[in-house]
């Protein structure tokens, strides 16, 4: 049996109504009820109505609304008491979900933050027995001490003591085991009576965080529907609006705010607590906001220098773009044969047919004449105007008129060649190149009705008995204003290359 | 990889490179210089000018006649080669849906049958004679150019004829005497 707790300076009188009187005999404690586990903590809270206004907590209010399950031994609805008059029950804003738990797991008032029942040690619970000697000690949540918030705090932490690096200022009785996993901490903020048993917190609290005397009062003192049977009375008695008890005179609760936590409904947020300062790492100064590089810190060639560094005197841009030239040698080595190779074929092509169709590679004569030019040697002996043609009547011939006739006269020594080789010179061109560049045929169709525009144009004798050298005759018709500048030799075989005598 | 991906693209491009295709025609089209008539029209390695144009059912060249079912169109052109000797290789009319009535062969031609040659600065006046059906006779243009086979991504003037009436082509076509065909002649 549930033995109630001794009287504490915050209890209210004997003469106020008390359901704690009835509700022990009428709700024996059972081992095996999970929710019975809680259910003396619900007693609690309703012993003391001062403390209504602290049941508005979410696990407070959790807790009543488990305590409200139906029982064996319970009595039914109509032989509950009347409901006392006065405010009703504060409402339960968002009652946080809570696995069932058993009465070995070790925590006196588990919350929904709570370790596991396998973490728990087989601490009896606080208000089963007389408060054991480990509960006696002078601690805010200790039953053996008169701390107004004992029966109202939502956790009390039995376990392994926590963890040493909590941050200065961290309650470190928040942080307890999840049931779930990970370790989680409890939110601070929602737990107004819970034990603080670190140093006092040098930082104020927030002033968005007013203290508990400062909430205002239920606005909806009726139980929540779902916990409550038609027509069944609430069975805590109206918890009236009390202020905080000044026993406690410690400062309050350290603002922490936990990663990932969001304060339920209805409750205060959580005080932002600044991040933990890290220690700042250097990151040789490439990014901003990071102490330069130190002075011996150099970056590899090629880069830039870094920010905060100065730049080797002569360096710069150029070192920059020399940098680039060095780091991709090999690939502009590897660059030029590969260009060659695809630009290779095209470029020959378009020499080839540049040089197969035209001749621009003059063959000049020398100083006594001669010119070497397709295995024959070729001279100019003559070149003048052409006045005494004659038709093939050996009359005289009129050339067109505003035209003029140029007579060349050529010597051909074809060598050795002549006697085994009749078709050395076959196949040259003769020609004629003005001053404006123009180029004229000998023998023209306008010396036809002429003895010579009657004869090809050609480099051969007339005879092939004829011995070498010989020389042959051709003629060309100009404009009259037109000025010769040059004869021309030419062998398709010889292009781009051609004999050139200047007649200028 | 660069290198790979460069040459890919090259032997792409090298090979989509258009030598062939139904468009070869089109894409390696001579270069036509239009004019009128009176007027000098460049082929590239000579300019043209249209002289006179005249008709007939009995042409005589050499003296012999020849007659056509259609009409004989004789263009009288004055050709002078501009930078180096020359010959006109190509000369033909088009009617006006196109259509290309080549030079006769019924018989020489002296002045444009790719063997006479044009020396730089000698104008030469000869007349070029075509055989076209008589309906298409009142609207033709004439082309000529230098090469004699291929005549594509060359030069080549382009002189619209005048125009004549069916009456005057009916007359072509019907009389009786034979027209002289004249020779070329270097003219001043």
């Amino acid at each position: 049996m549930t033995q109630p707790p001794p009287p504490s300076p915050w209890a209210p009188p004997e003469s106020a109504w008390s359901p704690r009187q009835e509700e022990p005999q009428q709700q024996p404690e059972s081992d095996t009820a999970v929710f019975s586990a809680v259910e003396p903590d619900t007693a609690a809270i309703q012993v003391d109505p001062s403390q209504a206004e602290t049941a508005a907590h979410p696990h407070v209010a959790d807790r009543t609304s488990r305590s409200r399950m139906p029982q064996a031994d319970e009595p039914p609805p109509g032989e509950r008491p009347a409901p006392p008059l006065g405010p009703k029950p504060p409402v339960m804003l968002n009652p946080l979900p809570r696995p069932p738990r058993s009465q070995s797991d070790g925590y006196s008032n588990a919350g929904p933050h709570t370790a596991s029942p396998s973490h728990a040690a087989p601490t009896p619970r606080s208000h089963a027995a007389p408060a054991p000697p480990a509960h006696t000690s002078p601690g805010p949540r200790s039953h053996a001490a008169p701390e107004p918030t004992e029966h109202i705090g939502p956790a009390r932490y039995n376990g392994p003591p926590p963890p040493a690096e909590s941050p200065p200022g961290w309650d470190a009785t928040q942080e307890v085991a999840s049931p779930w996993g990970a370790p989680q901490a409890s939110p601070p903020a929602t737990a107004p009576g819970r034990a603080f048993h670190g140093q006092p917190p040098t930082t104020p609290p927030p002033p968005t965080a007013p203290p508990p005397t400062a909430l205002p009062p239920p606005t909806t003192p009726q139980a929540a529907p779902s916990q409550l049977s038609p027509g069944q009375p609430p069975r805590s008695p109206a918890p009236q609006p009390f202020a905080h008890p000044p026993a406690f005179a410690g400062p309050p609760a350290p603002p922490a705010q936990v990663q990932g936590y969001q304060a339920p409904a209805g409750q205060m947020p959580a005080p932002q607590m600044p991040a933990p300062q890290m220690p700042a790492q250097p990151m040789l100064g490439q990014l901003p906001g990071f102490p330069p590089a130190p002075p011996g810190h150099a970056p590899p060639p090629g880069y830039p220098p870094m920010p905060g560094q100065t730049p080797p005197p002569g360096t710069g841009r150029a070192t920059t773009t020399k940098g680039w030239w060095r780091r991709n040698l090999w690939g502009l080595i590897a660059l030029l044969p590969v260009l060659a190779l695809a630009l290779g074929p095209s470029v020959k092509d378009a020499l080839d047919t540049y040089n197969r169709v035209d001749a621009h590679e003059a063959v000049l004569p020398g100083a006594d004449g001669w010119v070497s030019y397709a295995d024959v040697r070729w001279r100019l002996v003559g070149f003048e105007p052409a006045t005494d043609l004659k038709t093939s009547d050996d009359q005289p011939f009129q050339p067109p008129a505003n035209t003029k006739v140029w007579r060349a006269t050529i010597t051909v020594d074809a060598g050795d060649k002549w006697a085994t080789d009749k078709y050395v010179v076959a196949g040259c061109n003769l020609g004629l190149e003005d001053s404006e560049g123009r180029r004229f045929t000998a023998n023209p169709t306008e010396l036809s009705g002429s003895a010579a525009g009657r004869r090809v144009a050609t480099c051969s004798p007339e005879d092939d008995d004829t011995p070498t050298p010989w020389e042959v005759e051709i003629y060309f018709v100009l404009p009259e204003s037109a000025q010769p500048a040059a004869v021309r030799i030419l062998r398709a075989t010889e292009l781009p290359r051609y004999a050139r005598f200047p007649v200028s | 990889m660069l290198l790979i991906a460069a040459l890919a693209v090259g032997g792409v491009v090298a090979n989509w490179r258009p030598i062939d295709g139904d468009r070869a025609d089109r894409r390696e089209r001579p270069y036509i210089e239009a004019g009128q008539v009176g007027e000098p029209v460049s082929a590239r390695s000579f300019e043209a000018e249209l002289v006179s144009v005249r008709g007939a059912r009995l042409l005589g060249v050499r003296s012999k006649g020849y007659e056509t079912g259609g009409v004989w169109i004789l263009v009288r052109v004055r050709v002078t080669a501009t930078t180096e000797d020359t010959t006109i290789g190509y000369a033909a009319l088009i009617d006006d849906r196109d259509r290309e009535f080549l030079v006769s062969n019924r018989f020489t031609q002296l002045f444009a049958d790719g063997a006479r040659t044009f020396q730089p600065g000698i104008p030469v006046e000869g007349e070029i004679a075509f055989e076209v059906p008589r309906d298409v006779a009142t609207s033709l243009r004439l082309r000529l150019a230098a090469p004699l086979l291929d005549q594509r991504m060359d030069g080549m003037a382009e002189i619209t004829l005048p125009k004549v009436d069916t009456a005057t082509v009916d007359k072509w076509a019907t009389q009786q005497d034979p027209v002289i065909m004249e020779r070329p002649e270097v003219v001043s």
